[in-house]
């Protein structure tokens, strides 16, 4: 899909429309070109967007970046995900919050956020965005070089468009990871709907009569869906699925 | 025999005529010519026609407006129906009506829901919304509110007696109609209580309680736009209707019960591909093939090597059903010579047994 932004946004509603038409980009170039000229529009310079899904116990991060690339390098080779006082804030809160506010509480954070200043996050805004049961929580970082004052003045102008942007970016993140794991583990309509009666804990049987396949085709799928998820039963292959957007986690 | 795949494409539409013989037949004064057409003059030209050998045109998939006209066939004949029903309704209870001429509307009205009920089958395995809920309106306007729960568990149990559905051999037809439409019921409340209960979902979210409400809603209604001549002929177009439907599954899957340990195969379903059956129901004498990939549309079904042949098309077979001493005459002789050629390692079907396949 082409971007529909040739030109820079200048009112309410142009960025509005920016915003909405987020969910039907196909490419991640696609986004990130419509990203930069909605943050223009918010009179900011950098963005990161990080998409955090849990399954039980484990988490995964992935990242949709509009920084200097360095800025990332850094990032993740001091594993500073672990520590981010801004991650740990949207794990916990629903409310767009100036970094400024967030508290930094342990030495190692202070060092990240003064990494941040000096690779475009001098102060900035941190909006936090939830699916539904909060399985999949995406943040996102708005940045500049300007003072504290100046972000503070775009905060209070574009709060809720900012959330609704946070929204949108994590909506298409879902779509886009469920579109491209469902091309590169080469599933279908059925796998789909079998992963679906093992996340409900129907039994194989039961999951035949309601989807009206023969028993022994049901476990012939179940074991093929094992060995393209790569995981070892049901329970692991429904927690895989979650994790990558297949099916949407119980509450 | 024909075997033109754009034929075929071409003579999809003659299904919608159907549920238009009934005002067709009143408007030209001949109440009985819908069950005349079909019980008279569609035995003999599928005879004159010969068995269908087509094959699903080649890159269909490519041909969106051609798959799009396709799609929209078995929802036109929906639609069409749905309206002939609506006027059967309100001309039975404009016009004074003879017995005669009440039960012809009826019978004519029932024989194009008798269609239905296999277009609505069609729809309900598609995976949009639509689809399925006019699946679903259709078989609640035919009393049969758990036709969809009950096709999918006939799918995962086909050949195995206990559930219903595939008729043991010695059984008529008659004592098979009632019994598979209460366990068919059965199976499907079952199968839907335990996946709501599984879910934890509320009593109204229950498919076929959801179904017999619509059903129940519908007769309800005719009763009130049309007095007790519109209740009358809704029920006896659904009950014939049901009984029609379960005459077809009879003639699917008569005596062939799966053995044990075996796999599911198209020697499990009877077949004669009739050209003007296949064109008038959406492929459904493809029966083997359907029950080898139930999702598959029905222009892309086709006949099978290894289905077992009917001795003719389903419209004389239909009056064979009626005379069980004549069915079991006809059709058990071949059942055992469908075990013989099991038994032979060769498993070769004798010529006369082999349903015609795609070459």
């Amino acid at each position: 899909m082409a971007s529909h932004l040739a030109e820079p946004l200048s009112s309410f509603e142009s960025v509005d429309d920016s915003i909405s038409w987020i969910s039907g980009y196909e490419t991640e170039a696609e986004v990130l070109d419509a990203s930069r000229q909605i943050i223009d529009y918010f009179g900011l310079q950098t963005f990161v967007f990080g998409a955090l899904s849990r399954s039980g116990e484990r988490e995964h991060y992935r990242y949709l970046v509009g920084c200097d690339p360095q800025w990332c390098f850094l990032y993740n080779e001091n594993r500073w995900y672990a520590i981010d006082p801004c991650i740990d804030y949207a794990l916990k809160n629903t409310s767009p919050a100036l970094a400024s506010q967030i508290p930094l509480t342990t030495p190692g954070q202070e060092r990240l956020m003064a990494a941040a200043a000096e690779h475009g996050f001098r102060s900035g805004v941190v909006v936090p965005a939830h699916s539904p049961a909060s399985t999949r929580i995406g943040v996102l970082y708005l940045g500049t070089n300007e003072n504290d004052d100046y972000v503070r003045r775009s905060y209070d102008r574009h709060r809720n468009l900012m959330r609704a942007f946070a929204l949108e970016l994590l909506e298409w993140w879902d779509a886009w990871l469920r579109d491209t794991s469902l091309a590169e583990l080469d599933l279908d309509d059925l796998d789909l709907e079998l992963l679906q009666k093992a996340q409900e804990q129907a039994t194989a049987e039961a999951a035949a009569h309601e989807l009206g396949i023969t028993l022994s085709r049901v476990k012939w799928r179940y074991d093929r869906l094992n060995r393209k998820l790569n995981v070892a039963g049901k329970r692991q292959a429904v927690e895989k699925a979650v994790v990558l957007g297949l099916l949407k986690a119980h509450a | 025999m024909i075997s033109g795949a754009n034929l075929k494409v071409a003579g999809y539409p003659l299904a919608i005529f159907m549920p238009m013989l009934a005002p067709l037949g009143f408007a030209m004064h001949l109440p009985w010519l819908t069950p005349v057409v079909v019980f008279g003059l569609f035995p003999i030209l599928s005879l004159i026609i010969g068995e269908d050998r087509s094959l699903p045109l080649i890159g269909l998939r490519r041909d969106h407006e051609r798959m799009m006209y396709l799609n929209m066939l078995p929802r036109i004949y929906g639609y069409v129906w749905i309206l002939c029903l609506i006027w059967a309704a309100s001309y039975a209870a404009r016009i004074d009506l003879t017995v005669g001429q009440f039960v012809a509307l009826t019978l004519s009205v029932g024989l194009a829901s008798a269609v239905a009920i296999p277009t609505a089958h069609e729809l309900l395995h598609r995976r949009s919304w639509e689809d399925t809920m006019l699946a679903r309106l259709m078989t609640s306007l035919c009393l049969y509110g758990h036709m969809l729960n009950e096709h999918l568990h006939h799918h995962a149990t086909v050949g195995t007696p206990q559930y219903g559905s595939t008729a043991t051999r010695g059984v008529s037809v008659y004592r098979f109609a009632l019994s598979d439409f209460v366990q068919g019921l059965r199976n499907a409340w079952s199968v839907e209580t335990a996946r709501v209960k599984r879910c934890c979902e509320s009593w109204w979210r229950h498919q076929v309680i959801q179904g017999y409400v619509a059903a129940f809603s519908f007769a309800a209604m005719f009763g009130t736009l049309w007095g007790w001549a519109g209740l009358l002929l809704f029920v006896g177009q659904a009950v014939f209707a049901i009984f029609v439907f379960e005459i077809i599954t009879y003639l699917h899957h008569y005596g062939l019960v799966l053995k044990e340990g075996e796999e599911l195969g198209p020697q499990h379903a009877w077949a004669h591909h009739c050209w003007l059956t296949n064109c008038l129901t959406f492929n459904n004498t493809f029966h083997s093939d359907h029950h080898l990939r139930p999702n598959t549309p029905y222009y892309e079904l086709h006949a099978m090597y290894g289905a077992p042949r009917l001795p003719a098309s389903y419209f004389t077979m239909f009056w064979v059903a009626l005379v069980p001493p004549l069915w079991f005459r006809l059709i058990d002789p071949r059942l055992d010579a469908l075990e013989r050629a099991r038994m032979d390692s060769s498993h070769e079907l004798a010529e006369s047994l082999r349903a015609a396949y795609c070459r």
